[in-house]
């Protein structure tokens, strides 16, 4: 796993509002680094883009009560949710696919048969779920920075 | 999945430190609003869920690490090891869940009889695993609510200055999980 990245300027004495502010928009700093792994296809990317969208939702929900507008930090919060979802659908394909090729080995031959049928299958609904994963980033396009996805 | 729950009395004029042990303490309840239910083998959404909320608290503890001594490092990687687990159990479920669901595809399929053979041989393998795993998992749980785990979890997130390294040393804490296949 992706070691998450380090925040600037946060030190005990640093009021929570700022802290919250510099760690939100790192983390979807962060969670945008990944972007074009995705894109490609990488199945590393895939899971690290995945957990950064965790630490960046687990961050939001802890700091709802430092943005004056909820409803619109409800909204960008929300959206990294379906970040974190769609990937998760991916997330979970690759890890069956790959979990059955190393399980298939140990199985007799006529075992195999139905087994590599299902790996077919799956090779198909992992292409299907990485649509949804390209429609959110273009959602996500209007925020070049962490720092602009915290405007509003 | 369950929600997170809403963390209240934050106070964002305060510090990063004084704020740390109000947040931490509802992600270790919610973690702890589960525990009711991991010995029934058929409440595997909540096991899900207490895996779930392990995230919450993990992520929140990372965050705020830099307000604690090395013993509340000792800490973080037991929940760690606790997720580890779940997960794999997780896993597990989800392999199963997979399975069954082709298995019923191929019920409807002429000739998919050869097919079923090899689905049902790896779903008898992901059972074995699973109940190791959860076996595992009690086991950790176990030896967590010896030291009463929880208990000590609070009293470090509640100091509101760096904890004594004297009060809780790594190896209070120290539960590794049992090695199973």
């Amino acid at each position: 796993m992706a070691k998450a990245w380090n925040v600037d300027r946060i030190t005990p004495e640093t009021s929570l509002e700022e802290c919250a502010h510099r760690i939100i928009a790192t983390r979807f700093d962060e969670m945008m680094s990944y972007k074009y792994d995705v894109a490609e296809g990488n199945p590393a990317g895939v899971y690290d883009m995945r957990v950064s969208s965790r630490r960046l939702q687990s961050a939001m929900q802890n700091f709802v009560d430092c943005f004056q507008d909820k409803k619109k930090f409800r909204k960008r919060l929300k959206t990294v949710k379906k970040v974190t979802d769609t990937l998760g659908g991916i997330r979970d394909v690759e890890v069956l696919i790959a979990r059955f090729q190393k399980d298939i080995r140990i199985l007799s031959d006529i075992e195999q048969i139905g087994v590599q049928n299902l790996i077919n299958r799956l090779q198909q609904e992992h292409e299907e779920k990485r649509q949804p994963v390209l429609e959110t980033f273009e959602k996500l396009e209007r925020y070049p920075t962490g720092e602009q996805f915290l405007e509003f | 999945m369950a929600k997170a729950w809403k963390v209240e009395g934050v106070e964002p004029q305060k510090s990063y430190r004084e704020n740390a042990p109000t947040i931490l303490s509802v992600r270790i309840e919610e973690v702890y609003s589960w525990a009711g239910f991991i010995r029934d083998v058929e409440r595997k959404d909540e096991l899900h869920s207490m895996r779930i909320s392990i995230k919450r608290l993990r992520y929140s503890m990372e965050l705020f690490a830099i307000n604690y001594s090395k013993a509340f490092e000792a800490q973080q990687k037991v929940v760690v090891d606790l997720q580890g687990v779940l997960g794999d159990i997780h896993d597990c479920d989800i392999l199963e869940e997979i399975l069954t669901a082709y298995l019923q595809t191929l019920e409807t399929q002429v000739g998919a009889e050869t097919d079923a053979i090899g689905i049902k041989a790896l779903m008898s393998r992901y059972r074995e695993k699973r109940e190791s795993k959860y076996q595992q998992f009690l086991t950790m749980w176990d030896a967590l609510e010896q030291i009463d785990f929880k208990g000590k979890l609070l009293e470090i997130t509640k100091q509101d200055e760096v904890v004594k390294e004297s009060m809780l040393t790594s190896s209070d804490v120290n539960v590794e999980a049992p090695q199973t296949n």
